[in-house]
């Protein structure tokens, strides 16, 4: 089974990228942006245990003093940032390294997860997941995606609206 | 795998462009035509290995057609720009402390007995265009690599970068291009993330904006490296092996360098994605740690040569490196990060982060081992044999045997046409006003000379430990050159500035000296002396007359000002076709624009001195001459004016003012130094009072001049200039040294305030320190 790992920061914690992608979303003028929020993104292609993902998630991906972790398993039509995210009303946009393209986090990532003694990993890709609160049209938001937040030529989104 | 023929032998012209174009070699007729001779007399059709090799080796990028070609100007015919100015001003100076100029990957000069200096600059504009955070990371990536191409370790990196206006309206913007303020953050980002992580400290740099920027940005990404002078080689011999070492092979960057070679067009940023590289910093460092132990374990290094893989890839590593004796290399022993690459494209991938060494067998196995240590890959991949030829095997089948001579030499000498007419020169007229407090505060604020803190601080200066004089002096001042003190028992130091003047771009002639001359004041801002230059020329299509021209009159420049300040360029760099194609036969060139970079050493770094006021009561002197040259100032911008001189060198005052200026500051009599560049003298004075939180009194009625009007004196951009404070009491001494070369102009006050009066006695500015800081620094606070 291959998942979906998201990092976020604890409330009052300061997300530099979210907020520098606020001011980011605001120089474009489209829609109305109130607040950004990011979590780092993992996604854990394989056939991996729950209590593996649990252990990565916990003891690799994340800082427990200052950060947390969800995660789901990998839905090909993107319904698992429903459990990554926990915000309802906001935009959710999923950035992810178009593959071939060399990423970095993701390879020592591997070679740790090798380290820890967990298998049945195949690879492991990294991407950002761009919490949204704010009001656009999914025409708009979609424009914002592409000005912004991925570059299509190394990148792939999707977003959704979390109602 | 079986190599694919690429039938070439009988083919009309017409059909030879079309496979050039096809698969995108970025080669002319007439060079498919001499490979088509090539092969009819060899009796066979090439493989796409072969016509993959020659399109690389042939490329802008690797021979440098433009400059080492035939120009036709003025009736007459110049054979090799590069040779007959740069090189020649070099060979004339001849000069002992250089050590290796314009061979190999970097320049090398002397540091002391035991160390010399290695230097290198280049572009990576296009790749950065596509992706600026990958594409401004790598270039970084790749001149570390080209400095330690030579043996040298890194200890300073720096990058210069032009954007469009970070005001552009969005809905402007050509469809495929990049807004300027989402190239610039992404910039930042990459040099920031490789260089920090590689540990190697970001010193310097600089940052300029204009419209033409905006379809082609520029970045330039230097390095400075140290090295034993004893620990130089290259010599590989027949026997040797060749050892890849560092990042796996994959599609990355395949055809970087023939797209480099043609122009940007508004299908590029869907097309192109095979010219993106991604960076991956702690690679780098661990092939670096590597290569120092192999070059260090024993008195010589274990390796008889050793070179990076740049543009190009395997292809002009390994194609260059073997030039001389012939190379037999197995593809199919290239690790891979995925398994379906073809042969040609595992030879001419631009995957980052990769080094090739030319090992004797004997060492071998101790040079496996040594990268094994560092967790990093390092392979057999073939040798060098002494037949002269290139032979690539890929499972038992050969794809490509090439005769070296042809590959290297084969190329046919392009023939092209310049020309070149000088801008009549209108002088817009001024009416004088009563007070400049407002022109001021607006170019203080303008993007070009507004606080760069925002990125520098993103920026590790500190990391190795061997800064002195930072790019952020005394209260947030912006330094002119930075001072690194690269071993630990001894004080010398080296001194590393830039200079670029793109704004004075329609003289090109004199805005290739203005920026030999910027480099050089900024150089000897700090106390360096004993220069060496770099060249770097980012320039429209070479094919277009009039392009060629106007880099035809900066290659002169060069020759005159190196011989002007006896200061020798050592290496070079050319990245032509900046132009952006909107459609139809409708092309932007960028602004002619040539980076000088400038190496100095310090005898002793406890006598660098920085740009910030330092004492109440200190007299302020200026060294050198004002006129009325306005034409491209940033007085003549923040108020819409065209037209007008831009500023000349008077070469024959310059070099003794720089170096009476030196002794002055070795004399101790020096407490602050400043240059008068961007925005002219009144900026220079702003800058160096709120950095050191002091007031500074200004007399223009005082200063050498050949004008008397008031914001001729504030803000011509005249080159050659300097603003010093010296050490009260020390006039006489300060007088003598510099003879004509300077005049006192006014003194540091402790009021807090900017005063300067102009030639009819009244105030002309007068503003507090604090208030033009903060309009400096507003600007980037992103």
């Amino acid at each position: 089974m291959s998942w979906v790992v998201g990092i976020g920061y604890n409330e009052g914690v300061v997300d530099p990228i979210g907020s520098n992608t606020k001011k980011d979303i605001e120089d474009l003028n489209i829609g109305t942006v109130r607040s950004v929020k990011t979590l780092q993104t993992f996604v854990l292609d394989g056939d991996v245990a729950r209590e593996d993902v649990e252990r990565m998630s916990k003891d690799l991906f994340s800082d427990s003093v200052v950060q947390f972790y969800n995660f789901d398993e990998l839905k090909n039509d993107g319904s698992h940032v429903e459990s990554l995210v926990k915000d309802r009303g906001v935009w959710v946009v999923e950035v992810m390294l178009k593959p071939g393209v060399m990423d970095t986090v993701g390879l020592s990532s591997e070679r740790t997860i090798g380290v820890m003694g967990i298998s049945g990993i195949k690879s492991v890709g990294t991407g950002t997941t761009f919490v949204i609160d704010g009001d656009f049209s999914e025409q708009e938001i979609e424009s914002v995606c592409r000005k912004s937040l991925a570059n299509g030529l190394i990148q792939n989104f999707r977003f959704r609206r979390l109602e | 795998m079986k190599p694919r023929i690429i039938n070439l032998v009988g083919k009309s012209d017409q059909e030879l462009t079309d496979a050039s174009k096809k698969f995108m070699l970025a080669l002319n007729l007439e060079e498919m035509k001499k490979i088509q001779n090539h092969f009819e007399s060899l009796g066979r059709n090439p493989t796409d290995s072969e016509l993959e090799t020659i399109a690389q080796t042939w490329s802008e990028h690797c021979v440098h057609k433009t400059f080492s070609g035939i120009i036709r100007k003025d009736g007459k015919e110049i054979d090799n720009i590069l040779k007959t100015y740069i090189v020649k001003a070099t060979n004339e100076l001849n000069m002992p402390w250089c050590k290796c100029v314009f061979e190999d990957n970097a320049g090398i000069v002397k540091f002391d007995d035991q160390f010399d200096i290695a230097v290198k600059a280049e572009t990576h504009n296009h790749p950065t265009a596509l992706d600026p955070y990958g594409g401004a990371g790598t270039g970084s990536g790749g001149v570390f690599r080209d400095v330690m191409g030579v043996g040298a370790k890194p200890i300073l990196s720096m990058d210069v970068l032009f954007f469009g206006p970070p005001d552009y309206p969005h809905n402007k913007l050509p469809d495929g291009v990049l807004h300027p303020k989402r190239l610039m953050k992404g910039s930042v980002a990459g040099i920031r993330d490789y260089g920090n992580r590689m540990g190697i400290p970001t010193a310097n740099g600089g940052l300029g904006f204009d419209e033409g920027y905006i379809g082609n940005p520029l970045v330039y990404a230097g390095v400075v490296g140290i090295m034993p002078s004893n620990k130089y080689v290259r010599n590989p011999k027949p026997g040797d092996m060749i050892i890849l070492v560092g990042g796996k092979t994959g599609r990355d960057g395949i055809h970087g360098v023939t797209f480099a070679s043609l122009e940007l067009t508004t299908d590029s940023e869907k097309t192109s994605s095979g010219a993106v590289q991604i960076g991956n910093a702690i690679e780098e460092k661990r092939v670096l740690d590597g290569q120092l132990t192999a070059r260090d374990k024993h008195e010589s290094p274990l390796y008889s040569a050793i070179t990076d893989c740049g543009g190009g890839g395997l292809s002009s590593a390994v194609g260059e490196m073997g030039e001389k004796t012939g190379v037999r290399v197995e593809l199919d022993k290239v690790p891979l990060k995925y398994s379906d690459l073809e042969p040609w494209e595992i030879w001419i991938s631009e995957a980052q982060e990769r080094m090739i060494l030319s090992v004797p067998k004997d060492n071998v196995e101790e040079v496996l081992e040594i990268f094994r240590n560092e967790n990093t890959d390092a392979t057999v991949i073939g040798e060098f044999t002494g037949d002269k030829r290139l032979t690539l095997v890929h499972e038992e089948d050969v794809v490509a045997e090439l005769d070296m001579e042809f590959l290297h030499n084969g190329v046919p000498r392009v023939i092209r046409e310049a020309k070149f007419e000088k801008a009549i020169e209108t002088d817009p007229g001024f009416a004088e006003r009563n007070e400049y407090n407002e022109d001021l505060k607006r170019i203080l604020s303008s993007p070009n000379v507004a606080s760069k803190e925002w990125i520098i601080r993103q920026y590790d200066h500190e990391v190795q430990a061997k800064m002195i004089l930072k790019p952020v002096q005394g209260y947030s001042g912006p330094g002119d050159a930075c001072v690194v003190k690269p071993r630990n028992d001894s004080w010398k130091g080296i001194v590393v500035s830039n200079g670029v003047n793109s704004k004075f771009c329609k003289d090109p002639y004199n805005m290739a000296l203005s920026s030999i001359d910027e480099a050089m004041r900024n150089n000897v801002c700090c106390g360096g002396r004993r220069i060496a230059l770099l060249d770097n020329f980012s320039w429209g299509n070479p094919e277009k007359p009039d392009r060629l021209g106007a880099l035809v009159e900066s290659v002169k420049a060069c020759h005159d000002g190196s011989i002007g300040f006896r200061s020798p360029f050592i290496s070079g760099k050319d990245s032509l076709y900046n132009e952006y194609s909107l459609g139809g036969n409708d092309t932007i060139s960028i602004p002619y624009t040539l980076l000088i970079t400038a190496v100095g050493i310090i005898p002793d770094v406890r006598k660098a001195i920085s740009m910030d006021l330092k004492k109440e009561g200190n007299p302020v002197y200026m060294v050198g001459k004002t006129k009325k040259e306005l034409g491209g100032s940033h007085f003549y911008m923040v108020n819409d004016m065209e037209g007008g001189k831009v500023p000349s060198v008077d070469l024959s005052r310059a070099k003794g003012s720089m170096d009476s200026l030196v002794s002055a500051m070795d004399s101790g009599l020096v407490r602050s130094c400043h240059d008068c560049s961007e925005g002219g003298m009144a900026v220079t004075a702003a800058e160096m009072a709120f950095s050191g939180k002091l007031g500074m009194k200004i007399d223009l009625k005082k200063v050498d001049a050949e004008s008397d009007e008031d914001h001729v004196l504030l803000f011509s951009e005249s080159n050659s200039r300097f603003l010093v404070e010296i050490e009260k009491g020390k006039e006489r001494g300060f007088e003598d040294i510099m003879g004509d070369h300077a005049r006192r102009v006014g003194e540091v006050t402790g009021d807090k305030k900017l005063i300067i009066t102009g030639t009819e006695g009244d105030e002309v500015i007068s503003e507090d320190i604090e208030e033009l800081k903060r309009v400096w620094k507003e600007t980037f606070n992103w």
